[in-house]
Formats: structure tokens, sequence, C-alpha cells
């Protein structure tokens, strides 16, 4: 959106300013000589990959971590920020991606947190407390959530919400998302943005960080691109160029969003068999087929089953019933171990918490799900797991040190590389992803979708969940759209494109709603579909 | 919204009311004031050591050296008490004073050392029994009557012992639990990093913790004294394990965040009134420790049943 | 785009840093200063003493460091250690022959641990508090089953061999400590059983799915700390030639104290048994050292507590949350 607001011309001061801020942690450089400001009503958007420098500019912002070096300046006048409610009361408040929630608390009491009001002898005043929360909801326009519930009940979009209410509760001039919205359906990020829109008409300023580019195009009034902890450039909005800012993030050219994808797979028999899957509340009569070197993509509104269908194919889910058959062979699904027997893999939601045990090196990590494989008389051999890890590190162009460094060290992208090295380790073959790039900068994403299509030119069958639809649509041969835990509608080939499958989402016939936006075609022209 | 807040406080709660009705079943005279305020103080001790333990594990730690606290606090008091009234009340003040001092002490280790608590309560432990013995070798020591009997008489069905926790809960606990102090003593429990983030002082909330649970230690000590109108440094040991099983058994969970005071005081007399029941009903004094322990550890595996239903593998994991 | 890396100091290498390595410079320190106090303690007669007595705590130290590295605490050691202990003797005192009753009592003590393990694993319910519970049941237990007696009976020449016989000069409880040390040290950094251990205390969920079933993991780490427990009963046993109800006492937290000043971290996923060696010796040694300054009963506690406090703040802080 052009952005026509007088802030835009006017020499007022910025309502955030931050210059030459360094940072570093235990020898790392986090930050170099970093600028960075926002104006009065802008909505100002930050992009990077991952390690760029982002999250710990936002911290510094808000107070939570002092600089080491650099001056900032709100509305004008230098500051130095101690901790985030003193940063709040001097007119900056952030929401990041981890959730700062306290789950027992109720929501009206972690919005006021750290600043509730107190009567004489420091007793709390619930009900101003209470007031002051259902005052602010309806200033925001939130009217479904109840502040008396407790945070750890509420779905995780209305989680980020509450976030959002608590940063506002302050009343901010500067207002940053960092991530706000990776767990926010479409509903609800056209919610947020209204919000937005609205804060910015009161002349908040917003810094907006995301990975989401269709957010970012219909947000943005400015743009500002930061690489290796330093800022390499900022654009206004009307004149960016998707593949220059792309440039400007990686610092190198990258020809296009997607691969080639993978031929079409020519097996008759499928390798994955799922007939009248049920499991309870969970999942209703699902049935579907993967055959070898097949891409097949997961897709609807969030939470109406599309994790949980992975996690009970990986035998996370007991009392199943259905059929599911692997190469014809019927097979039980009660357990994990039962589930990689029978060759399924799963790439978790999180790979930090579910998928790699961080302090500890590659190539544990690697050979974690094959050790029963790796021993001989009961002892692990040592040799054999060690070229089990140079394997796995050599196939995927893993980059470290060595096998021996910690995972935690390596980057997002290359964290997702063990993961999946650890599953071609054990000889998967059905390899399930559960929602792999939620967060993941363009870089990352990019070498992930290459990925994707090794595995299926390698004959592994893919069973792909993913929130953005211009990967479903870039990367699978047929996508399933699941609606209210069923599979409620397949598309194939052709007809797969982003408009379809919200379409079918949302359980609407009529594949041309008005409510969608304009169609995107990522796919490079003149590739095949 | 209060029923949820008190609800984890059921089980302990309910427990208590069972077994006073069991009680009387079995021993009709305990509903005399004598019995009463017989059963009262039996518990009175440990429902204190329950709310030291308890403010600990709301911020995510533990406390192993609670009993060493009440052991050393005893000492103190039956050591220099005397019969003088003046210097009697300067000696509790400088008792309560002591023991907010040693949860201070752990407190400065466990926020600013940032060790683990449970291996920080373990060496203070060792510490405090040991100045409770350089204090007090060997068990005795002067507790006067006015004193003994102002804390564990009644005025009919009424025991001190009762309006003394009463009066506690209701001048220390609640205004620390419904100050910002108590507030952040959740939130830290709960979501440590949230809390940081949201500008609370870690470390700051954590000592404060402690300290208080030094105090709450301290007041168990006091009333111990009372109780058993003498000092020993080491009789403390058995009230660690009981505040720790009285807060589990409580509601509040040991990783912090959830627990009201209700249920850990309810459980504590519940765990003090079983020896009391298991005795009245006759059973070999041999078999009340093992169904003592038998019972805690029936209720605890009872309360966690239902994860032998639930349909996720992952909702089993996460504690 | 990688740009983090994990420094090293510049001065002091890492390893030095490590606890384990800590707790062997302290322990040869310690060693060195009473020496110096007294010259007769670095004579054999004593050191056998000292590895005697630190055999005992270091059995129990092999079940108790697998416990711990996965995240897990066992506090039931005290009262289990006693049933088995009283169990064998009562056997034996009723002519069940020597080595049944050996093996009863070490199949008690597994039992334990297996019932442990349903707690943590089955029930999740902290270890911390189910296995006190479990302590206190077991107490009764050996109360019920003695009416508070414990039994007087004439050891076998085996059992007394346990727990004070010599082989070749070299006290036996000490051969037994070895060959479990033997054994804790191959299961944790050679067997997939230890890798398991490992990685249940740094992230159970991880391995969880990566296709190991936790819960028997759990079992096996708890089970050995059963077994351990009843073996230190039986060698205890022989060594004060009588059961007796209060022969645990010693045992319920100084174990643990010993596998944290060794380097294990309380929270898992970290240490080893190496470190628990020293840290067993140390834990005798202070105490040895204590009683011959002849420092009162209460002093030897309050510095128990103070050194290990120190040692902590060495080599056993919290890393502060990073960004």
């Amino acid at each position: 959106m052009a952005d026509s607001s007088a802030a835009a011309a006017s020499n007022e001061a910025p309502a955030l300013e931050a210059s030459g801020i360094g940072k570093h942690f235990a020898g790392v450089i986090a930050l170099d000589d970093a600028d960075f400001s926002c104006r009065r009503g802008e909505v100002h958007v930050l992009l990077g990959a991952n390690g760029a420098g982002k999250s710990t500019l936002v911290k510094i912002l808000c107070g939570v971590q002092p600089p080491d070096a650099g001056t900032l300046r709100l509305n004008g006048e230098t500051v130095r920020l101690h901790n985030p409610i003193q940063a709040a009361e001097l007119g900056v408040a952030a929401v990041f991606q981890e959730l700062s929630l306290a789950p027992h608390l109720t929501v009206a009491e972690n919005i006021m947190l750290a600043h509730e009001p107190t009567g004489p002898f420091g007793q709390i005043r619930s009900r101003e407390l209470r007031r002051r929360v259902i005052d602010l909801f309806e200033q925001i326009g939130i009217d479904h959530i109840n502040p008396n519930t407790l945070a750890g009940r509420l779905t995780l979009a209305d989680q980020q919400l509450v976030e959002i209410a608590k940063a506002l509760s302050h009343d901010p001039k500067t207002l940053i998302l960092d991530e706000g919205t990776s767990a926010l359906g479409r509903e609800e990020v056209r919610r947020l943005f209204d919000l937005i829109a609205r804060l910015r008409e009161r002349g908040t300023a917003i810094v907006f960080i995301s990975h989401r580019m269709a957010e970012v195009r219909e947000i943005a009034d400015r743009l500002t691109v930061f690489r290796n902890g330093t800022n390499v450039g900022t654009v206004d909005a009307v004149d960016m160029d998707e593949s220059h800012l792309v440039e400007l993030m990686l610092g190198e050219r990258i020809e296009q969003s997607f691969p080639d994808r993978a031929p079409m797979p020519t097996d008759k028999e499928p390798l994955l068999a799922v007939s009248d899957l049920n499991a309870g509340e969970l999942l209703h009569d699902i049935s579907l087929e993967i055959r070898r070197g097949e891409v097949v993509g997961l897709a609807g509104l969030e939470g109406q089953g599309q994790g949980d269908l992975l996690l009970a194919l990986f035998g996370m889910v007991r009392r199943l019933s259905g059929e599911v058959r692997v190469n014809g062979k019927p097979t039980h699904l009660g357990s994990p171990w039962k589930a990689i027997k029978a060759g399924f893999a799963l790439i978790p939601e999180d790979r930090k918490t579910q998928g790699l045990l961080q302090p500890l090196s590659l190539r544990e990590n690697i050979v974690l799900a094959s050790l029963h494989r790796l021993t001989r008389g009961g002892l692990i051999d040592r040799s054999r797991e060690r070229r089990a890890a140079e394997q796995g590190m050599k196939r995927l162009e893993i980059k470290a040190e060595s096998m021996e460094t910690p995972v935690v060290t390596l980057s997002g992208g290359n964290q997702q590389k063990v993961v999946i090295a650890k599953w071609l380790e054990t000889g998967g073959d059905i390899f399930l992803f559960y929602d792999p790039t939620r967060g993941v900068d363009v870089g990352t994403k990019r070498a992930f979708y290459e990925l994707i299509g090794e595995l299926a030119r390698a004959g592994k069958a893919v069973l792909l969940y993913s929130t953005e639809l211009s990967e479903l649509v870039g990367l699978c041969h047929r996508v399933l759209v699941m609606n209210d835990r069923r599979i409620a509608e397949i598309l194939e080939g052709e007809s797969i494109t982003e408009n379809t499958i919200l379409a079918a989402s949302l359980g609407v016939g009529d594949r041309h709603s008005a409510n969608t936006e304009p169609a995107t075609d990522h796919r490079k022209a003149g590739a095949a579909s | 919204m209060i029923i949820e807040r008190y609800y984890s406080s059921l089980t302990a709660m309910i427990g208590l009311i069972l077994l006073v009705i069991l009680f009387v079943y079995i021993q009709p005279l305990i509903l005399s004031p004598f019995g009463v305020t017989m059963s009262a103080n039996q518990g009175t001790t440990l429902a204190l050591a329950a709310l030291a333990q308890l403010v600990v594990v709301l911020t995510g730690g533990v406390d192993l050296s609670v009993g060493a606290m009440v052991g050393l606090t005893n000492a103190i008091a039956a050591t220099y008490m005397g019969s003088d009234p003046a210097i009697s009340i300067a000696v509790l003040i400088g008792t309560l004073a002591a023991g907010t001092l040693a949860g201070f002490l752990n407190g400065m280790v466990v926020a600013y050392g940032r060790i683990q608590p449970i291996i920080v309560t373990l060496a203070t432990l060792y510490i405090y029994t040991g100045i409770g013995l350089v204090i007090r070798p060997q068990p005795g020591g002067f507790v006067p009557n006015w004193f003994a009997n102002a804390l564990t008489g009644s005025w009919g069905y009424l025991p001190y012992a009762l309006v003394f926790l009463l009066v506690l809960v209701l001048l220390a606990w609640v205004p620390l639990m419904r100050s910002r102090l108590g507030r952040a003593i959740n939130a830290v429990g709960d979501n440590r990093n949230g809390a940081r983030v949201s500008g609370i002082s870690v470390a700051r909330t954590e000592l404060w913790a402690y300290t208080a649970g030094g105090f709450f230690a301290a007041c168990a000590g006091i009333f111990l004294t009372a109780q058993t109108t003498s000092g020993d440094a080491t009789i403390g040991t058995s009230y660690t394990l009981n505040s720790v099983a009285a807060v589990v058994f409580g509601g509040a969970m040991l990783s912090g965040g959830r627990g009201v005071a209700l249920g850990p005081i309810c459980a504590a007399y519940f765990l003090s009134l079983l020896i009391s029941v298991l005795f009245a009903s006759g059973v070999s004094p041999f078999y009340q420790n093992l169904l003592q322990g038998g019972v805690l550890v029936i209720v605890l595996a009872a309360a966690n049943a239902w994860r032998l239903r639930t349909r996720h593998w992952l909702n089993v994991m996460s504690n | 785009m990688n740009n983090t890396s994990i420094s090293r100091r510049s001065v002091i290498p890492p390893w030095l840093l490590q606890g384990v390595t800590i707790s062997y410079i302290l322990l040869i320190v310690l060693f060195a200063i009473a020496a110096m106090i007294n010259p007769h303690y670095a004579s054999w007669d004593n050191i056998r003493n000292l590895l005697q007595i630190g055999a005992f705590i270091g059995v129990i130290a092999v079940g108790q460091t697998l416990v711990i590295i996965t995240g897990q605490i066992d506090l039931s050691v005290p009262w289990n250690l006693t049933f088995s202990a009283i169990l064998m003797a009562t056997l034996i005192s009723h002519g069940t022959s020597t080595p049944v009753a050996i093996a009863a009592a070490l199949a008690s003590g597994t039992l334990v641990g297996m019932f442990n393990s349903i707690g943590t694993a089955i029930f999740r319910i902290h270890s911390l508090v189910w296995t006190l519970g479990v302590n206190a049941v077991m107490q009764g237990a050996t109360l019920v089953y003695t009416h508070a007696q414990p039994p007087k009976v004439d050891l076998p020449p085996i059992v007394r061999a346990l727990g004070a016989g010599d082989l070749w000069g070299i006290p036996v409880p000490l051969f037994v400590w070895i060959l479990a040390a033997i054994f804790a040290l191959i299961l944790l950094h050679c067997t997939r059983f230890g890798r398991y251990l490992y990685a249940i205390g740094n992230n159970e969920s991880v391995l969880f799915l990566s296709g190991t079933d936790s819960r028997k993991i759990y079992l096996g780490a708890f089970a050995i700390s059963g077994f351990c427990a009843a073996l230190a009963g039986i060698m205890l046993t022989g060594y004060s030639s009588q059961p007796y109800l209060g022969m645990g006492s010693d045992y319920l937290l100084i174990p643990v104290a010993a596998v944290i000043i060794g380097g294990t971290n309380i929270m898992g996923g970290s240490g080893g048994y190496i470190g628990s060696i020293s840290g067993a010796l140390i834990v005798v040694l202070l105490q040895s050292v204590l009683s011959t300054i002849q420092i009162q009963e209460a002093g030897k506690d309050i510095v128990f507590g103070t050194i290990i406090i120190l040692l902590l703040l060495l080599y056993g802080r919290q890393k502060l949350s990073s960004h």
C-alpha cells in the first residue's frame, strides 16, 4: 500500500531510531553497526534470513537485552532501556514468536503481567485489572476471548492475539511484531491486519517481521533488509522488487522460487494405502494413497486434523481403526517404533524441541533412530557409526565443522537437514513433513524445496503438510484438502492453484470466491505442471 | 474461574474430609474439644512447612532444606527462650529472622549463583542441620508453658493452632500471593522465559520466594517448639519429604506455576491425621509406616491414571 | 548463512573446566592436604579403609548416575537397601541356601527399582516424590517384615567376605566396586542403552519420536539402581556382620551428592560415571578428614554442605538462557 500519510514527508523525529547497534554473544557477532528507523504511522517490515540479527535487534529495541554499542532514540530522545516494562512505559512494546504467556494464569492476568494495578498495600486490584483488559479488548476489537479463561486453554492463534493485546496494553507508540503471524490462520491474519491498519491511522509505528511475502506485500510501507547483523538496504514499498529483496537477504541471486517438480510417479501400486482411518474425535474416515516418488500435500485451514493425521501415521496416536498398508502389507500403527519399522519417517513440527537433541553432536543425532543397526554384540560399532554420519552429511550437503559439532550451533536450514539425514539413515520410505518451513527464511526454504524434489526422485513417498499455499502449489503432484478432520477434496496436477486450495479449504463450491487473494503463481513461467 | 483455581486442591480436600469422617467413625471421642485440638496440633507444623515448600515449588524449584530450617528454628527457640516473657518474645522474633535469613541464603545461591535448587538446598540442608546441632547438640531445652499453651491450647472447639495458621495465611500468605511479587512467582514457574521478557526479574522473584519459604519454615519451627516443648535440630528430616508430598498431593505441580495454599494445607493435615487414624483403628504400629507410604503412592498414581488413557503419545511425554 | 560457532575461552582450555576434571583435581588436593596434616593418612592401611567405605557409595552411585543422567532421581535407596539386606539375612536364618538368599535380595531390590520406573515412566509423577514415597513404603515393609526386630543371624562367610573380606590384600568391596564401575562405564559409553539414557536426559520427546520406547529405558535405569542398592545392602551387611534398621540412613543424599560433585548435571543429559567415582571418594575423604580434625558432628555437616555449594558455584552453574 502506498504510503500517503503526512508522516512520510514530515521532518518529525522517527518514532524509533537505532544507530550503530552492536551486540555479540560469546564471541559470535549478532549485530554489527546496525541502523534502523521507523516513522510514526508507518508499517516498516524487517526482512532477513534466520540468523541475520532481526530477533536480536528486536530484543534490544524493546528492552529485553542491552546493546553492546550504539544508541537508541525514541521520538527523538536518546534512551537507555533496562527492562521490557520500562521500555513499554517509554513507548516500545514487542510481541515475539515464542509465547510469553503463563498457561496457568488467566488471559487478563497475563496481559497485565508486571504492570498490574495495585492498591495502597501493594495488593493487585483484580476488578480494576479485569476492567482494563475488557476496555482494551474493546479498543482493539477482540470480542471472542474471555479474559477469565486460563491462557493455556486458548488456541495458538488466540494466544498470539493475547500476546498482541499484552503489548498494546502499554499503549505503545511503537509496536514490534516478531513473526507475530506464524501461528495465525487466514481469518486471524485478516483481523490482525485490520488492527494494524487502525493503529497505523492512530499514528503508531509498527515494525513487522515476517517471512510470508504475501503478507509483507500487503502491509508494508517500507522494507528494510538485514544480513549478517547489519542493515543492507531500505526501500519504499512502492519500489519493492521481490527478487531484489531476496538477493539482498541472501547476498546472492537465486533464479526461481521453486525447483522443477519431480516427474510424476509411474508405479501402479501405491507404496502407502490408507483406508477408513479413524481416531475418535481426531480423524474421520481418512483414505489416501501415495505412490513412490510422489509428493502429496496436506492442506486446509489450521486445526483440521492435518497434524493429527501425520502423527497417526507415525504411530503417535493410539486406538486407531482402519487399515494401513505399506507395500501391500497390512501394518499396525500403534507406536513410533512400529511405524518406523514399516518405513515411516516424521519430520516434526518443531525441529528444535522435537527433532534434534540440541547439545549433542551431528553424528549422535544422525544415528539416533538407527542405532539398532549399528551395534554389534550389544556395543555400538563406532566406525560404522562414523561412516553413517559421514554419508548423511555428504548426501545432504550439511555445512558444519565436523560431525562432532553440536547441532545447536547449526543454522536452521542445516538443522533441518540433520533431521532428514537421521531419517534417510533409517532407510525409511514414507516421509511425513509437519509444516517444515514455518518461520524459515527464503534461502533455507529454497534448499528445502530441492531436498523434497530429491527425495521424490529417489523413490520416496512424501506427505507434506504445509500452511503455505505456494509451497503446495509448487511442490506437490496432488493435494489433499482437509476439513473437519476428513479429506474434503483431492486436487491433482493442473487444478492445484492457490485459489482452488483455498476454496476447498473453506468448503466453497465456487472456485472464484471473492475473498481469495489474486492468484500468485511462483512457478517458473513455462514449467510443465 | 474461582472453581478452576481451587480445582487442583480438590483431591486433598476430599481426602481430608473422608479421613475425618473415618476418624470420627472409629473414634467418636475425636469430636471433643480435646480431640479436635489434638488433631489440629498434629498437622499445623506440617501445614506451615507445606506453605514453605509451596512458595518455592511455585517458582519451579524445590527446597530440600525445609526440614532442616524447621529443626534449626526449633533448636534456637527451645535453647534461648527462657522464662522471661520479654526475652522469649525477642527470641521468637529472632527465630523468625533466622529462618527467613536461611531462606534468603537459599535464594541467593539459587537465583544469583544460578545453581539448580535441588542440589543447593541439598547442601544447605547439611549446613542448617549443622548449625542447629551446634546450637543444640542434644534434644532438650526449655519452653515456657504460657507459650506452649498459647499455640497449642484451645478455646472450646477452636484450637489456637488453627488460629495461628489462619493468621499467618491471612497476614502473610495471602498478601504475598496477591501482590505483584506473588503474581511474578506464579509466572516464573509457569513460563520462565515468558516472565523474563514480560519484564519480571526472575532472579529477584526467586530470591524472595525462597526467603518467604524460610519465613514459613521458621513459623513451622516455632509451632513445633510449642507442640513438643523441646528443641531437636534433627527432628526436621521427615518434614522435608512430607512437605513435598503435601504440596504435590495438594495439587501443585513440581514444574511450577500452579497451586493454591488450600490444597497443600489440607494435604498436610491429611498426612498428619493418617497416623492418628491408623493408631486409633488399632492397626499395629508396624503397619503405620507402610500404610502411610502406600497411601501416598496410591493417591499419586490415581491422580495421574488418566495418562494411561490419553490418545496422544505426546501428551504423556510433556510432564 | 551460518555465523554461529561456539567460542573457546582463550586462556583456560574447556576440558579443564569440566566438572569431572575439577573433581579429580579436588580429590588429589584434598588428599594431599589431609596427608600433610596427618602423615598416617597416606598409609596403605588408611587408603584401603577409605576405598572400602567408598565402595558402598560407589556401587550405589552406579545406579544413581544412570538415573540422574535421565533427569530423574532415586531416593528410595535407604530402605530398599535395608529391606534387601534384611530379606537376605532372614532367609539365611531360616535355612535358605546362601546363593538363593543373595539372589532373592538382589531380585527384591531390582523389583523395587522397576516399581520406581512405573511411577516415573507411566504415571509421569516426578521421581523425587515417587521414590520418596516408595522409600516410605519400603520402610513400612521392613518394619512389618521384621516386627521392628532385625534378625540376628550368623552370616555365611561369603557374605562377610563381600563386606569385609580381603582378596590378595585388596578389600573385596573394592573389587565389587571396580567390577560395577567397569559395567557402568561400558554401559554408558559403548552401548545403545547408554546413548538412550543421555538422550532422555536431554529431551525425551525427541528420543521417542526417533523410535525408541523411552519407558523401557527408564525401566532399565531404575532397575539397575534398585539392584545396586540391594548389592550395597548385602555388602554393608557383611561389613557390619548384621543388618540393622538404620543401615540405610546415610545413603539417601550422599550418593546423589557424590554424583553431582562428580560433574553430572542434576537435570540430566550429561556427565558420567567417571566423575561419580571421584565424587564418591571425595565424599568419603571429606567425612574422614572432618572426623580426624575432630570437629564435632555438627561442624562436619556445615563444612560438607558449604563445600558442595562452593563446588557447584565452580562448575554447576546453569548457562543464562541465550538469545
